[in-house]
């Protein structure tokens, strides 16, 4: 790579069930959809002119492409709709190697990245994403999502972390040394749960409405909020043809608050576990992260059960949810010294 | 037709260039499709030879002459278009690298103006301190001279009491006068120190507006060469070398074993 003379673009990457976000060293930073697309036949291929789509694009000509999501739970899926592990795994491969391009890098510059994958992910999933990364990038590694939160936040100790994603809700507590599997929590009670409930209810509250999960998803990311207050939430979805309005305030509100209670029995269960000397620190210490953090009111409401359940806490949300884990995943690329970087080309 | 592989295979030669793999890799590159010189030369006689076929001709010595000079003087026509395509190409690709390379620099100058301007900004100017020169001793001792000559001989000393009060009042107004030098010394250094970091800070906002402009020119320039030739150059990076840990920050030691566990861990996976 001699001939990469101009310099060195650092990426942390958030790679998630839902989104996948990049922050680059250049200054460029990208969300995309964590949806991959392929031409249907011929025809479709000619018609889109590229091998594959991603994100909205990839949605937005559905018909003509057969649609992946390829990361489910925070993981490669092992099969989706038929699909085997080799194409869900082709279709990460190209979501990752999509995301990076995403970043602009120049030819002539050195590319090291670090990307935020989650602590559940097997050993052979986390070897595919770090094959996937390696044909376009010089040098990658994978770090822990929610330690990555923590660490762009400076937040190493006695902090604990909630990343909420689509898939999973990771929750990490953070204490000066790397978190090992007992400071870790994954819950599945995340993004798209909360989408299944909303849409469960919306069945039996929009009788006779036509509408689908992924329609349910996207009204909740404009609408999901779980404060006592708020005003009506409407939706319009079509009755046998004709768009008809439906307040689904309570619909929205009690599937959003779903997510508060499993939370906060972790938040519990890693508080309770730790140094008593240190649990009042660290109760007062809980950074609230990832795309699911949006949802408003959700730090108030965690703070409501957290009174109830374990006398109290504070919870701190983070400035740029979206970015939060790649904005820490470049800083850990931006400080990793040169030679690890180098004994892992 | 041997004299036809001939003709076709220096042309081939003439027209063609070498290029490592380096090169292909630096321009993007991932794969290419090769085709052996012999492929395209058993190509091209096969081509002729099917016309032929097809067409149900036979042609007698002169005639075959004839195609072969044809066929092979529309390839050396198409061969030069095609170099003539490429050599337009490669000319652009080095405007376009002298132009990142300018880009890259005009980056990096940029930034060190930056840094200096902070710097001065955050100079603080001292205003309770003097300082003085080998010539502005000199001075200062012959104002005070000048000054202790004109207090003795205006009469600002009474020199009718006695000798201790003469003395007494002598030295009081010596260090008045003294005082009121170095004061006068002091607020002209001050000044003088202020208006040079007001004169530098000015200077270097000007000279960072200036590298701002052939900045945005550049990539202005950049932007129009990468549309018109379907270009896509990249955004650069903000570092031109390896970064790590900043000694300064108080948590180094602490971030350091945390980034020495993400790489075991990194390199475990590797295994």
């Amino acid at each position: 790579m001699s001939d990469k003379d101009h310099g060195v673009l650092y990426i942390g990457m958030d790679l998630g069930t839902s989104r996948t976000s990049i922050s680059a060293s250049n200054g460029v930073r990208e969300t995309v959809e964590s949806f991959v697309g392929y031409p249907k036949d011929v025809v479709a291929r000619k018609m889109i002119g590229r091998e594959a789509l991603f994100g909205a694009e990839a949605l937005s000509k559905r018909l003509s492409v057969n649609i992946f999501k390829p990361l489910e739970k925070g993981v490669i899926k092992s099969t989706e709709d038929g699909a085997s592990i080799e194409e869900n795994m082709k279709a990460a491969r190209d979501l990752i190697q999509h995301a990076i391009s995403l970043a602009k890098p120049r030819k002539d510059e050195l590319i090291y990245a670090v990307i935020g994958a989650p602590a559940e992910a097997s050993i052979h999933n986390k070897k595919s994403i770090i094959d996937a990364a390696r044909e376009v990038i010089d040098s990658v590694m994978l770090c822990s999502e929610p330690f990555a939160v923590a660490y762009g936040l400076d937040m190493l100790d006695d902090t604990l972390v909630i990343d909420i994603g689509a898939g999973t809700v990771d929750l990490c507590r953070m204490h000066g040394t790397m978190p090992d599997a007992d400071d870790q929590v994954t819950l599945t009670t995340a993004g798209d749960y909360v989408d299944e409930q909303l849409y469960e209810l919306l069945k039996h509250r929009c009788e006779g409405a036509d509408f689908n999960l992924n329609m349910v998803k996207r009204f909740k990311e404009k609408h999901a909020f779980v404060t006592t207050a708020s005003e009506p939430v409407i939706a319009t979805f079509p009755v046998e043809g004709k768009p008809t309005q439906f307040d689904v305030t309570d619909e929205v509100r009690t599937a959003s608050r779903k997510m508060v209670p499993p939370i906060v029995d972790a938040l519990g269960k890693l508080i309770s576990s730790f140094d008593p000397e240190f649990q009042g620190r660290l109760r007062e210490r809980v950074l609230l992260g990832g795309g699911g953090s949006q949802v408003r009111g959700l730090d108030r409401a965690i703070e409501e059960v957290m009174a109830e359940r374990l006398g109290g806490g504070q919870v701190i949300k983070v400035e740029e949810p979206m970015y939060a884990g790649s904005n820490g995943a470049l800083k850990i690329a931006h400080d990793m010294p040169e030679e690890y970087w180098e004994k892992l080309k | 037709m041997p004299k036809l592989h001939t003709q076709v295979l220096q042309a081939i030669r003439d027209h063609s260039f070498r290029v490592s793999v380096r090169k292909l890799k630096q321009q993007g590159h991932r794969r290419i499709t090769a085709l052996r010189l012999q492929d395209i030369q058993q190509l091209i006689s096969e081509a002729v030879e099917r016309v032929l076929t097809e067409r149900d001709l036979t042609l007698d010595k002169r005639e075959r002459v004839g195609v072969e000079r044809e066929v092979h003087e529309e390839f050396q026509r198409l061969l030069a278009e095609h170099q003539r395509v490429l050599k337009d190409h490669e000319s652009v690709t080095h405007k376009f690298a002298d132009l990142q390379q300018r880009y890259g620099l005009l980056q990096e100058e940029l930034l060190q103006q930056q840094v200096l301007l902070e710097a001065e900004r955050k100079r603080e100017l001292d205003a309770d301190s003097l300082t003085l020169s080998k010539e502005g001793l000199v001075d200062v001792g012959t104002r005070i001279r000048e000054a202790v000559h004109l207090v003795l001989s205006s009469g600002g000393v009474d020199f009718t009491n006695g000798t201790a009060d003469k003395l007494s009042q002598l030295e009081t107004r010596i260090v008045d006068v003294t005082s009121q030098i170095l004061e006068h010394e002091r607020l002209v250094g001050y000044e003088r120190d202020r208006h040079d970091h007001d004169d530098r800070i000015e200077q270097l906002e000007r000279r960072i507006g200036k590298l701002r402009k052939h900045l945005a020119d550049t990539e202005d320039s950049l932007a129009k060469l990468a549309k018109v030739k379907g270009i896509d150059p990249g955004v650069s990076s903000i570092y031109r070398s390896i970064q790590g840990l900043d000694g300064a920050d108080p948590t180094a030691g602490k971030k350091k074993e945390f980034l020495k566990d993400i790489f075991d861990q990194n390199l475990a996976l590797r295994d």
